[in-house]
């Protein structure tokens, strides 16, 4: 029962209030009716006290409204010899008003209780964002739309521009988060969609950091908002690189050793072939053959030996090879 | 498919692909094929010794003086004791590319004024001993020598026997590729016919 502010937020001064006026409203029932047989007008002043009542304490000030009528009408009826009917009708009137305002009452405090309650759980609500919002590791940047301006940040996001945060609110967001010129907004100026797409930030030194973004329409107070999410890429854009090296490498490596052992041990196995033809059909000397299949055999231990220096490349290229698999490979 | 120069000008240069089952036959077409044009050829063999080359060559009774030798096979599988042989000149070692280049600048040299064809044959036994960039950077030098000396010139490939990056770039040194033999392994008979 806080409905008003000073000096009535204290109880004491509350009941001392109602008991000043009780006790004016008695004294006017003496005066008024008793001494001067007034029976009208002075009841008004009763609606002071019972209007006030009725607000602090609602229906229990039916009681003093009915105690007030029970007094008017007996101090009109039995002292003052007046007709029942009037003062009857005048303390009904006490007991209606106090009611009805002690009703509206109720329900004043119960929708400011609820108020209360609704702005506690909102202050709680925006505490838990606010909370979110500054230990998330997603950077998140509001941005105003018709201007393109950062209107708020994120430690996230701050971290990895890497500018102080006042320097980024109220500058344009193509300075950090989009590299985009003025009036090419991919969202606002074009109609494109991103959703979880692989962008560029640009940081405080002017460096393009990847990021994965997306870019929701929020509402802020009723206004329209950007609300820009991203998430720094750059370890698993470096783990990519280095993958796809690796598998550049691997396919090299695939590749001259198909050159430099699959063919050539074709060629020498079909050289080995029409040597073996000629020698049914006598054509070459006891030396041609000799020299002929010493060049083979020659042949095939520079492939060997080929296995062996591609080996060797693969295990310098590669440092997760166990001893014993690189003593393998060697020998 | 029998291969002909007799299509083509002078002075170009040429990649043919041939399967790995033709590629000797290949060499002895080629050579007829230039012979019959009123080239002299050089041979550049990391394949077959030159001797059983010239037997070939003889069997197809194709002038000897017209052919010369770089022989970079012979020392290597039968020793330094080798005796010399008429228009060829031997290395050492088929991986010598110095040497190789040598023996090149001098044949042409020797064959100056003349209408002269170099077959290199070929790339892929030069594999066995060269790294791919290296051979390709020793085409290269091929190429530009046979260039500056407005000759003609036939590098032999097995085909598929090429990672086709490597291949695209020795055709960058070419004037055209001629694939022989888009039937792989089909054996095709050595003809005197061009």
């Amino acid at each position: 029962m806080n409905g008003f502010s000073t000096p009535f937020r204290d109880e004491r001064m509350k009941i001392l209030t109602l008991i000043i006026l009780a006790v004016i409203c008695i004294i006017l029932e003496i005066l008024m009716h008793i001494y001067l047989g007034v029976s009208i007008g002075y009841t008004h002043f009763f609606y002071v006290l019972l209007v006030l009542a009725a607000i602090w304490y609602q229906k229990k000030a039916v009681i003093l409204a009915v105690f007030l009528a029970i007094t008017h009408i007996a101090v009109g009826y039995y002292i003052v010899g007046e007709s029942i009917w009037a003062p009857a009708l005048r303390g009904a009137m006490f007991v209606i008003v106090t009611l009805l305002v002690a009703i509206l009452s109720e329900e004043l405090e119960g929708s400011r209780k609820q108020l209360v309650l609704e702005k506690e759980r909102l202050q709680e609500s925006e505490g838990k964002l606010k909370v979110i919002f500054d230990s998330i590791q997603t950077g998140i940047v509001i941005v105003e739309p018709e201007t393109h301006t950062i209107v708020d940040v994120n430690p996230a996001a701050i971290q990895l521009i890497g500018v102080p945060k006042d320097h980024i609110i109220g500058t344009g967001c193509h300075h950090f988060i989009c590299p985009a010129d003025t009036g090419k907004c991919p969202i606002t100026d074009l109609g494109y969609e991103i959703d979880n797409a692989e962008r560029f930030l640009l940081n405080g030194k002017g460096e393009q950091v990847p990021i994965i973004k997306t870019v929701t329409s929020i509402s802020i107070n009723g206004r329209k908002h950007l609300l820009e999410s991203f998430m720094d890429i750059s370890a698993r854009k470096r783990a990519e690189a280095r993958l796809k090296e690796t598998n550049d490498r691997y396919i090299g490596y695939i590749k001259e050793a198909a050159m430099r052992l699959k063919t050539p041990v074709q060629v020498v196995g079909q050289n080995i072939a029409l040597l073996g033809d000629g020698i049914t059909l006598g054509d070459f000397s006891q030396e041609e053959i000799v020299s002929q299949l010493n060049l083979q055999v020659l042949n095939m231990e520079q492939i060997q030996q080929n296995i062996r220096d591609l080996n060797e490349t693969i295990i310098d290229g590669f440092g997760e090879i166990s001893p014993a698999s690189k003593k393998f490979l060697m020998e | 498919m029998i291969f002909s120069l007799k299509d083509t000008t002078e002075n170009e240069l040429f990649i043919v692909l041939a399967s790995a089952a033709n590629i000797r036959n290949k060499n002895i077409e080629v050579v007829k094929a230039a012979i019959e044009n009123d080239y002299y050829i050089i041979v550049v063999t990391t394949n077959q010794l030159a001797g059983i080359l010239k037997k070939n060559y003889d069997k197809q009774m194709l002038p000897e003086d017209k052919i010369y030798f770089v022989d970079a096979v012979t020392k290597y599988a039968a020793g330094t004791n080798v005796p010399p042989m008429k228009n060829c000149r031997f290395i050492t070692n088929p991986g010598n590319l110095t040497d190789m280049g040598i023996a090149i600048t001098e044949s042409i040299k020797e064959l100056e004024g003349k209408k002269t064809c170099l077959l290199l044959d070929s790339i892929n036994s030069m594999l066995i001993y060269i790294p791919s960039h290296n051979i390709t950077k020793f085409i290269h030098f091929v190429t530009n020598k046979l260039r500056i000396h407005n000759l003609s010139g036939i590098f032999l490939i097995v085909e598929k026997g090429i990672a086709p990056e490597v291949l695209s770039q020795l055709t960058t040194f070419v004037d055209n590729v001629i694939d022989e033999d888009p039937v792989p392994d089909k054996v095709m008979p050595v003809s005197g016919k061009v």
